[in-house]
């Protein structure tokens, strides 16, 4: 009793608080975890609209990774799950993943459908979420692409099967890394058997589809004797950073590589101008990052005011220059030099959700019969 | 009861009371991990009952047995040269008065304090197909030299070594420097030759220190994961990153715990081999009794 005494007593100080420190304005807060870039990028992103005083200020309530504690999804599938009324998140980061989660551990509707006649600026967002179309808003993409160097080739192979070709007519100038290191070479390997497979197949965790896997090995067990080599052997490159080291001394044209990891170091210097970043057809994998307001919040109409902004030309350039990010908007409507940052780098890959598919069947196939070949 | 049996009975319930602490630690830390992973060793990892399939998949399995039969390979090899190497080098720096095995005997720890991680990246900074070596022996005699010790057995054991060297050295050193000069020089007094001192007092008074080395060496060595994981190829690999791979990449706790054991049994074999060799009194060891 008395507890819950000190807590009211608390919670109304700090909405006086609140309120006469804000003035008029609506506080939203606006939950997301991750790395440490990512506090980054919103600090800056939320400091851009805070300044435009539209009569909403948006709070940052981050949490790092690897920190332990409750992520907001975990939270509002909890507030969901406890029946309360309304819930301090207003927006929410998500993916695939945690629209899933939030959909089926909390409600169906546990995710306002968004008003997008309010968020006029999603007519240019390219992009919409696979399981919730309606319920949440991309705002970044981050994506495996093909990592190459224009000094040594000037075309870049425009299809999956260009790139095999490729690889074949190149002996010992491409590499991926082992699958289980990293997820560069996790694309390629996925990519490179799935393509094989009905366009269902990437987003099911039924077992089934492991039988259908041959063709794809094959493949792997065909280009195999056409890649980097040293000490007389083929080698697969540990961790994503591998490949591109060997990228970064030219031992290799081409290799597989997170777009944000090659543009973020081509950036400070550690790899040189020439490399630059390209998507074959069928794209490789990645995952849309987005944004959601819980049915819960009782400020939809500011949460509604933010994500307009989020997906403005003015903010995917600090999504882009900050964090390398891919934007989900036509890079044309960036600033120039922004989009050289970019390196000819365009929203165009795909999602796959195959649950523990690769990690516990494929991957161990691949380090059984692929790392093994002579 | 007497006073004094009284103090005594006190002083060995202090004393008990004093090493329960590091026994408890020991035992939750150490042996409940241990007990833990043999259970979960013989666990099937779908249906988790009593199987011995992770050790029957562990030593049929072709991958996994090029893998056991790699890390013992690699292991042998940096036994073998870090013995012959650190034995020399601490000869050399025990009995030699120049200034020049005066200044190794102070240089020969330094790798020892650098941290595993960067003396990875510094070897292969240095060894690989584009690195110091081959940039250096371009640019003087314009020859496109490849080491090739990058993802190879070879690079492993030369890394190995430039661990392993300076640490066995010590160990080795030390026992040298516990023979009294005065016996080896009454031995020369007598007529014999530098050989002779060797072979029968040098060599029997330190070799119980050598074995104790070898033993560190290939402790140290055999779960090894740093170095295999950066410079190694990725198959065959060494025991320690396939350890890591099967549990941290395919979740696959159960045969984890397998490789754990099976190198938890080699460490062991070698440990009881050290402990045997510690127990053993040797006759010069006489005296102290």
């Amino acid at each position: 009793m008395r507890t819950k005494a000190i807590l009211c007593a608390i919670v109304a100080f700090a909405a006086c608080f609140a309120a006469f420190g804000a003035g008029k304005d609506t506080v939203i807060n606006y939950y997301t975890d991750g790395s440490d870039n990512v506090r980054v990028v919103w600090e800056a992103v939320i400091d851009a609209f805070n300044k435009k005083n539209t009569g909403v200020v948006v709070k940052l309530q981050f949490l790092a990774s690897g920190a332990g504690g409750q992520t907001g999804t975990d939270k509002l599938i909890a507030a969901i799950k406890a029946k309360q009324k309304s819930v301090d998140i207003d927006l929410l980061e998500l993916e695939e993943n945690k629209i899933t989660r939030i959909l089926t551990e909390g409600a169906p509707n546990g995710l306002a459908k968004l008003d997008w006649k309010k968020i006029p600026n999603i007519a240019s967002v390219s992009g919409r979420s696979l399981v919730a179309p309606d319920q949440a808003m991309p705002y970044r993409g981050s994506a495996v692409f093909i990592a190459y160097n224009s000094a040594k080739v000037p075309t870049p192979p425009a299809t999956s099967k260009d790139l095999y070709a490729w690889i074949k007519a190149n002996p010992g100038r491409f590499a991926y890394n082992d699958p289980a290191t990293g997820g560069a070479g996790g694309a390629f390997v996925q990519t490179a058997i799935y393509n094989f497979l009905p366009a269902e197949a990437m987003r099911s965790v039924d077992e089934k589809w492991v039988a259908q896997w041959d063709q794809g090995f094959n493949l792997l067990k065909e280009i195999h004797p056409f890649l980097y080599k040293a000490s007389g052997k083929v080698q697969y490159t540990v961790k994503n950073q591998g490949s591109l080291d060997l990228l970064a001394s030219g031992s290799i044209d081409m290799c597989p590589a997170w777009a944000d990891q090659v543009l973020d170091q081509k950036a400070k210097g550690l790899l040189p101008a020439s490399i630059r970043l390209a998507q074959i057809d069928p794209p490789l994998t990645g995952s849309l990052y987005m944004l959601g307001v819980p049915s819960l919040s009782k400020n939809k109409e500011a949460a509604y005011k933010f994500l307009n902004f989020v997906a403005s030309a003015e903010a995917q350039d600090i999504f882009v220059r900050v964090m390398k990010a891919i934007p989900v908007i036509d890079p044309a409507k960036l600033p120039a030099d922004t989009v050289s940052m970019l390196s000819g780098l365009k929203a165009n890959y795909r999602t796959m959700t195959i649950g523990n598919l690769g990690s516990k069947q494929m991957y161990p196939r691949w380090t059984r019969e692929i790392s093994t070949l002579p | 009861m007497g006073r004094i049996e009284e103090a005594k009975r006190k002083q060995k319930v202090y004393g008990l009371l004093m090493v329960l602490p590091s026994f408890l630690v020991i035992c939750l830390m150490v042996l409940y991990p241990i007990v833990r992973s043999i259970q979960t060793s013989f666990m099937d990892p779908k249906t988790q009952a009593f199987s011995l399939i992770n050790y029957q998949q562990l030593f049929t399995e072709p991958y996994m047995v090029a893998n056991i039969r790699f890390t013992l390979t690699v292991v042998l090899f940096t036994v073998l040269i870090v013995a012959a190497v650190s034995y020399l080098l601490a000869l050399y720096i025990t009995f030699s008065d120049s200034w020049f095995a005066r200044t190794i005997g102070k240089l020969y720890l330094i790798p020892r304090f650098i941290p595993t991680i960067v003396a990875v990246y510094a070897m292969m900074n240095v060894v690989k197909d584009t690195g110091a070596l081959n940039r250096l022996v371009n640019e003087l005699f314009h020859i496109d030299f490849k080491p090739g010790l990058m993802f190879t057995p070879r690079g492993l054991v030369l890394t190995n070594c430039w661990f392993n060297i300076p640490f066995s050295t010590m160990l080795i050193g030390a026992g040298l420097q516990g023979i009294p000069r005065s016996i080896i020089e009454s031995a020369r007094d007598v007529g014999a030759g530098r050989l002779r001192v060797f072979a029968s007092m040098i060599f029997p008074l330190s070799a119980k220190d050598f074995l104790i080395a070898t033993t560190f060496v290939f402790m140290g060595n055999v779960s090894s994961f740093t170095t295999p994981y950066l410079m190694g190829a990725r198959a065959p690999m060494m025991l320690g990153v396939a350890l890591q791979q099967e549990f941290s990449s395919f979740f696959n706790m159960e045969r984890a715990a397998a490789i754990s054991v099976f190198l938890f049994l080699l460490s062991s074999l070698m440990g009881g081999f050290y402990i045997y060799n510690n127990l053993k009194a040797s006759k010069w060891d006489v005296q102290d009794d």
